[in-house]
């Protein structure tokens, strides 16, 4: 939706593995889930997760530039 | 369901937009988007030789654009600082001393010289106007300076001017175009861009070519006086802000550890790959090196753009002014940088540009003012390189983008209230110092009242060129082919000034 189109498997897979390493961090370390999502109510480690993968989403150039 | 729809409608209305110019590039690659490819990506290495890139691998330099890379000839200097008076210091209450000029304020300029010129503001018959400042001749060289820098006179020595410099420029956003690209049009890449692109960084984890401001203003020219032109974007100057954050939102976030910035640029890295392998457009390959650099600049910035470290005997030195945005600051930041290894440091200063519209443009209030702020940090500049062994490494060089002129401005051919000069390209003072110069040189001369270059001549591409050649480039070999042809920073003209050459 981002970026219009479909995605690719290999661009799927970076973006799975970079939810899984997040949601790890995040429940390894509970404090850092409150400090990132300060301003949510009920903040959880798979919101926290889906933050970091949408920041990324967001920063990629074929969101960035009309590809 | 209603709104799902609409949605949906401007799902498919905004995929048809977006099916533009890489999907154009690229679905059509046997016709059109094939031919454009081939004529985008005939690249050429920085030693001159010309080399087809392929699109679809990444050599070296693609993934490492600022790894250092030894230049062909034998280098005098690996660093440049170049210090912009942007808006054009007057030279005639700087370095060329007229005691002519003096003698004939106030009278009217013979018409001789004014036929066939174009001034920005002269109308009319203006007055010439005498030296505002006092001048000696200072150092064992014996080079003339005025009082407005009293604490240059003590680096004299290590200085060698260029006192017959002239471009063909006479407004300032063309002229500093000029100056730093080589063309007065918008489209060519600045020096330091060349010069990384030629020689990479020695330091990694900084940006190769860094931008620092003062005096309230970005030049005339706009950010084009440091891009990159037709060389990959990686090379173009990085601005850093001179007050507060050097680089904003450097910082990661709360709750972010260092671990996870990593990651997440790693993701990001891995599908811009994927996407610069679909589409091979070089910008993506910039933003690839960007996202990098700017992980790591993370740790290296606050470091070394924080002056708040340095010892008190140094920041008195510079006279820095902690959390202002002060040339001072910049002077002892370039110093720091180029002690880290960043190729190529550009300071602007903004407000030289002494009209005498009112007193802080006054030749003899405002510029005044203006060489107190420069005077001390200049001086630091010299000595502090040198007293680090530095500065037999590194190229300061100095100038504005034009000279300024020998009458007074009459601005709507009226007398004036303060004393002004206006712009002029014809002859103006430009200075060096650092590896590879003669020490207390001076080339060139103007006439009796300053207006004309009378010996020693020298072009913006002459100074170019003996930037190139300090560098360790000849600057006729060292180009870039671009639209069909080879482009060089001096492009068909130059010649290195070998009189200032130690």
């Amino acid at each position: 939706m981002a970026t219009y189109s479909e995605i690719s498997p290999e661009k799927l897979k970076a973006l799975k593995e970079l939810y899984q390493i997040s949601l790890d961090e995040f429940e390894s370390n509970k404090e850092s889930i409150g400090q990132f999502l300060y301003f949510e109510e009920n903040p959880n480690a798979k919101l926290a997760a889906l933050t970091v993968v949408a920041n990324a989403i967001m920063n990629l150039d074929e969101f960035l530039t009309k590809a | 369901m209603d709104y799902l729809d609409r949605l949906i409608q401007e799902k498919l209305e905004r995929e048809a937009q977006t099916k533009t110019r890489r999907h154009f590039i690229k679905e059509c690659a046997t016709g059109l988007g094939g031919l454009a490819l081939s004529s985008i990506f005939m690249g050429c290495d920085p030693l001159g030789q010309p080399k087809k890139k392929t699109a679809l691998a990444f050599s070296e330099r693609d993934l490492n654009p600022l790894a250092t890379l030894s230049p062909p000839h034998n280098p005098k200097v690996k660093s440049v600082i170049y210090l912009h008076m942007a808006g054009s210091p007057s030279q005639l209450e700087m370095f060329d001393y007229k005691p002519t000029l003096q003698k004939l304020n106030n009278q009217d300029c013979p018409a001789s010289l004014l036929e066939g010129k174009k001034f920005a503001f002269i109308k009319g018959v203006p007055k010439l106007l005498g030296p505002q400042a006092q001048f000696e001749q200072v150092g064992e060289s014996g080079n003339w300076v005025s009082d407005f820098l009293p604490h240059f006179k003590n680096v004299v020595d290590e200085v060698s001017f260029l006192k017959a410099v002239h471009t063909d420029q006479f407004n300032h956003g063309p002229a500093q175009l000029f100056m730093h690209t080589g063309s007065p049009r918008l489209g060519r890449p600045s020096i330091g861009a060349w010069a990384t692109y030629g020689l990479g960084s020695e330091n990694q984890n900084l940006p190769g070519f860094v931008v620092l401001t003062s005096g309230g203003n970005t030049p005339d020219a706009g950010k084009s006086v440091w891009g990159s032109g037709f060389l990959p974007s990686v090379y173009q100057g990085v601005q850093c802000r001179s007050q507060g954050d050097p680089v904003l939102y450097i910082d990661d976030p709360e709750g972010i550890s260092r671990n996870l910035k990593k990651s997440t640029i790693d993701a990001i890295n891995k599908i811009n790959k994927e996407e610069y392998l679909k589409y091979a457009d070089p910008e993506i390959l910039a933003r690839i090196n960007q996202y990098e650099m700017a992980y790591r600049m993370q740790i290296a910035v606050p470091d070394v753009m924080n002056i708040n470290n340095e010892p008190e005997n140094i920041r008195q030195m510079y006279g820095v002014e902690p959390g202002k945005e002060s040339f001072a600051n910049n002077c002892l930041l370039a110093r720091k940088l180029v002690e880290e290894g960043v190729r190529f440091v550009q300071l602007f200063d903004w407000g030289w540009d002494s009209h005498g519209t009112d007193h802080t443009t006054a030749v003899d209030l405002g510029l005044r003012n203006k060489c107190r702020e420069i005077d001390r940090p200049i001086a630091a500049l010299i000595l502090d390189l040198k007293q680090r062994g530095l500065l037999d490494e590194t190229l300061i060089v100095w100038g504005g983008e034009f000279g300024r002129t020998p009458m007074q401005e009459n601005r709507g051919n009226k007398e004036m209230g303060y004393k002004g000069r206006d712009h002029h390209g014809d002859a103006f003072t430009m200075w060096m110092a650092g590896g590879g110069l003669k020490k207390g040189a001076s080339h060139g001369k103007t006439d009796d009242i300053g207006f004309s270059g009378i010996e020693g001549q020298v072009s913006v591409h002459d100074v170019h060129a003996t930037i190139m050649h300090l560098l360790g480039f000849d600057h006729e070999q060292f180009t870039f082919e671009f639209q069909g042809r080879n482009f060089r920073l001096t492009d068909v003209e130059g010649e290195v000034i070998k009189e200032i050459l130690a």
